[in-house]
């Protein structure tokens, strides 16, 4: 009987050591808006989102985001002071809308660049490929 | 006593196995990539996995097919940089931070996206990939030390870099995955076989081959509802069927429609498409197991010339 618990010990150790962290969406905006402000957040992005896809100027995205911002409960930045709290939101929102205005990320590529560029990466995956298999059998005749 | 805990002992390396997954590779002959087989093997421990690793540097502008370490080192700004990581049609992607010494507040970034986009238009599109836009895009200034290891949806991604001061670097790590159930799919190259399966889910998937293709559809079983015979719908109301698809973009949103089939003809279906890209797509109802076996060959200049000569409607010729 007294193996079993230290069975579970050592259960319970080697699966911890093997736990990855998952490859999930970011919880926090910039903003740093905690677990209660994630509704908020989720129109945020929604918003950003339509933004996005219409092409609207920001200064629409801007007032929706203050306003809730401001309909937002004060208790819930609790781990700053009220008005530093709120700065730093409105901070964090401008470095969003900024990013929003930037372009969005694309690269102009011809096909023919692109299968040209695959090509090469073919033959840099065969000789890599290549190399590998000679260092295992160098490994595998010792 | 002793036999109970040793039959214990195997019982718990049994379920720690499974648990993990990893039991069908137990096998394979990659050194040293399982810790946990390490821990119990008596030979003397060498880093191999390090010495096995595959490094160069990135350049600004560049394609990755292999796994490996990859490093940008910046010798000037470099405003508009990007790397496409590529793999087989039933691998996924996954780009992991090592170390970043880029300025974020000083307009610096590195942004992974989960698909390839080219002159705006995105691979796979917008109605095809299970997560919404924003959410494919995983800027590393944005999320830090919160999100170090990204994963792709489908055997393609990329990553958008700029750095504005010489000296800044980046390091990523590039490993592939298999995937049980592919779905977007980019050929990597103009000939081939390939079956696509829809696992009964309510999705499209799509296989895109780059290059103008001569393509023969051997097979297809789709699921098809019953309907009355007098009735004569188009392919979208029979249940599952098969989109052709040719253009000169990635997105297969935009691309026009080639032909449908949904009807199984005796015999193989044989088409060439003289199109910069040729999809092949997979419209699922989620109803029913449905599967299509095609095989393609890359058109010679003769063919793509015939085609040019015989064509009214030469969509794919423009530009």
């Amino acid at each position: 009987m007294k193996s079993v618990p230290l069975l579970l010990l050592l259960f319970s150790v080697l699966l911890s050591s093997h736990l990855r962290p998952a490859a999930g969406r970011p919880r926090f905006l910039p903003g740093r808006l905690d677990g209660s402000g994630r509704l908020q957040a989720q129109q945020l992005d929604g918003m950003l989102l339509k933004a996005d896809a219409d092409g609207t100027a920001s200064e629409f995205l801007g007032d929706n985001v203050l306003r809730i911002l401001q309909r937002r409960d004060p208790d819930h930045l609790h781990l700053l002071p009220e008005e530093e709290g709120e700065e730093e939101a409105l901070r964090a929102v401008a470095q969003l809308l900024k990013r929003s205005e930037e372009p969005p990320l694309s690269i102009d590529l011809t096909f023919h660049l692109l299968r040209n560029m695959i090509q090469m990466a073919k033959m840099e995956s065969q000789r890599e490929q290549a190399q590998l298999n000679r260092k295992v059998l160098d490994e595998v005749g010792k | 006593m002793e036999r109970t805990f040793r039959e214990q002992l195997f019982f718990l390396l049994l379920c720690l196995s499974v648990l993990k997954g990893d039991s069908r590779y137990i096998e394979n002959n990659e050194i040293a990539k399982d810790e946990l087989y390490s821990i119990f093997n008596p030979d003397p421990k060498r880093d191999s996995a390090d010495v096995l690793m595959y490094r160069r540097p990135l350049r600004c502008l560049d394609m990755v097919s292999v796994e490996g370490q990859f490093t940008f080192t910046a010798e000037s700004p470099q405003l508009s940089c990007a790397a496409f990581f590529m793999a087989e049609p039933n691998e996924v992607i996954s780009v992991d931070y090592d170390q970043a010494d880029i300025d974020c507040s000083g307009g610096d970034f590195i942004t992974v996206f989960d698909g390839w986009v080219m002159k705006g238009e995105k691979f796979p599109s917008t109605q095809d990939h299970p997560l919404p836009l924003h959410e494919r895009y995983v800027d590393f200034c944005d999320s830090g030390s919160v999100r170090r290891s990204v994963r792709s949806s489908q055997n393609v991604a990329m990553i958008f870099f700029r750095v504005h001061s010489a000296g800044s670097s980046f390091t990523v790590t590039v490993r592939k995955h298999i995937n049980p159930f592919p779905c977007n799919v980019i050929s990597q190259s103009p000939e081939g076989t390939y079956t696509m399966a829809s696992p009964q889910q309510h999705r499209n998937c799509s296989f895109s081959i780059i290059y103008p293709v001569a393509i023969d559809i051997s097979e297809f079983s789709l699921g098809r509802h019953n309907l009355p015979k007098r009735a004569l719908p188009g392919c979208a109301e029979t249940g599952d069927y098969v989109q052709l698809l040719g253009g000169n973009g990635i997105d297969t949103s935009k691309l026009l429609p080639i032909a449908d089939l949904c009807i199984s003809f005796s015999g193989p279906t044989h088409m060439k498409i003289a199109c910069d890209n040729t999809v092949v797509r997979m419209v699922s109802s989620g109803r029913f197991v449905s599967r299509v076996s095609f095989s393609y060959r890359l058109l010679d200049s003769q063919e793509l010339q015939t085609i040019k000569l015989n064509n009214v409607e030469d969509f794919c010729f423009n530009n």
